[in-house]
């Protein structure tokens, strides 16, 4: 199945999710519409759309202006960044930020395990500093009590 | 003679050290963020949001314009300069700017789309100074149905402008919308589509959703490829334009000024269609079309006019109406509420000092601009040094923080997060992903109008075409829908272009 037909599904997909939610919704009456209705008719349209969409043209493919190096890295990004999320306040923003630099540089950006270290601490503490010192956002502080 | 009564006086409140401070700022940082790929004015503008708590909302407001305006201008540096798009507004410049470069005319490409920037975004603070006014007072005859049928005709405008087809455009705006739709609903407060998720109870929050579409989707995407760096630095006196190139700019500055400006005034991809819709309109206007593409003049101070013209445009119906027509001017919105302030019909009335001291400001913030993208090129070009796989784990970590400083929500971090994944995902099938973010934030207005004006009217349609104003609007919109149809039916839909915008 390629990605264009997968995206058009989603469509179609969600739409029919969303009609059944919302099915279960108060409808109200024409003085006073309930809240159901405005989901409903937009997931009935979205549905609608969707088939449609199955019977349209592809476009064209954009081209290609630089050469594709790895279709893994986005997934391993993804991966660390909710890994990061997670971990962020329990552990604090300094601890984190390390980590979740040193896993990018390190996994991501293909950085030797040294380069990668001293760069995730020293950008990790750079971007303590400003943030919280200069810009006074709230972080999370960790072990380092920081 | 009252406007320019009220212009002098918001000259006045401009030019206090504070807000000339706050000018320069705004515009340093969005020329910065122009130049640098992956971050436009959308993730400079969340980015700085934080900082703004402890700031004044006039100089939180002319921070953020600065930021908007900003990146208008330094988008081009790296068109030019590297065939690298500095955000999506300069796809057409590299066309062109990139082949001057090639023939050692660096220096005058930049000066010319500077100088046409300039004269863009000083003509459209005009427009925006005596339009904005005018459409806001007539917007004080809006009630319920008017926003409805306003807003329906700006989401099938949406449709059209898109850069994908009118379908698959719609079928975004329609899933913004339902996305819009998850919360409390205001009039019942009925819960909808929250699955018991109390960080639901609220709504998805807009900021999260376009950054991660904008911000984490773009590096995603970017991650997939190698960027290989190679640019020209120009020296300073290599940035003056011959006699011929300014005289040929002139007519494209001109016209690319008032077409940026009416185009900016329609929701959507307003920059990116500006810029293209110049590029188009110079190609068929010269002599010898053939030679667009291998370093034509025209092919820069047009589009590059007109898409700063279109900031000017879209502040428009932002600040009379308080429609926002573009992602990075809704962020701008989310921080003026956090300030206690809605643009919108009553903005001027309310806070006519903070709209003449922004206009004001404007007109000061295009002159820093010039003076910084000019002399000041070499620091920018000199960020493109740092190699993109250290730049995108700051990027990333610094969305990731200024996600997490709105609302010290770890929620919102993990839709920043899914909404770049979606983004990713939309991107590799050509989705445009505007029209979503678009009609998540408009989505409820539009709802909650249409509810109204039944409520108002007991159940009865006739209240939208019993207000002439309605009528006119659902009529325009009903014209829209069908000629996009009747396009989408003959398969006269736009096509990608080579980074991935469409081509009309």
């Amino acid at each position: 199945m390629t990605k264009e037909l997968t995206g058009r599904l989603v469509f179609i997909v969600v739409g029919l999710y969303v009609l059944i939610l919302s099915w279960r919704l108060p409808f109200g009456t024409l003085e006073r519409p309930g809240p159901a209705v405005f989901p409903f008719v937009l997931s009935l349209l979205l549905t609608l759309i969707g088939i449609l969409l199955l019977f349209e043209h592809p476009l064209a493919p954009a081209a290609e202006h630089a050469t594709r190096v790895s279709e893994g890295k986005p997934w391993e990004i993804v991966l660390f960044t909710a890994l990061f999320v997670l971990l962020f306040e329990r552990i604090g923003y300094l601890e984190a930020a390390c980590l979740y630099l040193f896993l990018l540089l390190f996994r991501v950006c293909r950085f030797t395990w040294w380069v990668a270290s001293g760069a995730a601490v020293a950008i990790a503490l750079t971007s303590w500093l400003i943030f919280g010192k200069v810009l006074g956002l709230q972080l999370p502080a960790g072990f380092l009590r920081l | 003679m009252e406007i320019f009564a009220n212009l002098y006086g918001g000259f006045q409140h401009a030019l206090s050290l504070q807000n000339l401070y706050f000018a320069f700022l705004g515009c340093l940082w969005g020329s910065m963020v122009g130049v640098l790929p992956g971050v436009g004015p959308l993730v400079g503008i969340t980015l700085l949001i934080p900082a703004t708590y402890g700031m004044n909302a006039t100089a939180a407001i002319i921070m953020l314009a600065g930021i908007y305006y900003g990146a208008m201008y330094g988008g081009s540096t790296t068109s030019i300069l590297m065939n690298i798009p500095g955000e999506s507004a300069s796809v057409v410049t590299c066309l062109d700017g990139y082949q001057l470069t090639r023939k050692g005319r660096a220096g005058a490409a930049l000066f010319i789309a500077a100088w046409g920037s300039w004269v863009g975004g000083t003509l459209s603070v005009l427009g925006i100074m005596f339009l904005t006014p005018v459409l806001a007072e007539f917007a004080m005859k809006f009630g319920p149905a008017e926003m409805f049928a306003l807003l329906l005709l700006a989401f099938f405008l949406l449709g059209s402008l898109g850069s994908g087809s009118f379908l698959k455009t719609m079928a975004l705006v329609v899933l913004g919308m339902l996305a819009g739709s998850v919360g409390m609903d205001n009039l019942t407060g009925t819960y909808r589509f929250t699955h018991g998720i109390r960080e639901l109870y609220d709504g998805i929050n807009f900021v999260p959703v376009a950054m991660g579409m904008f911000g984490i989707g773009e590096i995603l995407i970017a991650t997939e490829e190698a960027l290989i760096r190679d640019f020209y630095r120009p020296r300073f006196r290599e940035l003056l334009p011959t006699r011929e190139e300014m005289r040929a700019s002139i007519g494209p500055v001109l016209r690319g000024s008032g077409l940026g400006f009416f185009v900016g005034l329609l929701p959507g991809s307003a920059h990116v269609l500006s810029s293209f819709l110049s590029y188009a309109v110079e190609k068929r206007l010269a002599h010898r079309p053939e030679e667009f593409g291998t370093g034509r003049i025209e092919g820069i101070a047009g589009p590059e006019t007109a898409n700063n013209a279109a900031t000017g445009g879209a502040m428009v119906p932002f600040l009379a109406l308080g429609i926002p027509t573009g992602p990075a001017i809704a962020v701008m919105m989310i921080a003026l509420l956090i300030h206690g302030i809605r643009p919108g019909p009553l903005f001027i009335a309310e806070q006519p000092e903070l709209f003449w001291t922004l206009i004001a400001s404007m007109y000061i913030g295009n002159v820093i601009l010039v003076a910084l993208n000019l002399p000041l090129v070499g620091l920018f070009v000199n960020l493109l040094r740092i190699p993109f796989r250290i730049l995108f784990p700051v990027i990333l970590l610094t969305c990731l923080v200024g996600t997490y400083s709105i609302s010290l929500s770890r929620f919102d971090m993990l839709v920043l997060l899914a909404a770049g994944v979606v983004g990713y995902f939309f991107r590799k099938v050509q989705f445009d992903l505007a029209p979503f973010v678009l009609a998540l934030i408009i989505g409820p207005t539009i709802e909650e109008s249409f509810r109204q004006a039944l409520m108002r009217s007991g159940g009865s349609f006739d209240i939208f075409w019993q207000s002439p104003i309605a009528l006119s609007l659902l009529l325009v919109a009903l014209t829209a829908l069908l000629v996009n149809l009747y396009r989408g039916l003959r398969g006269r839909g736009p096509r990608q272009g080579a980074h991935g915008s469409g081509i009309a």
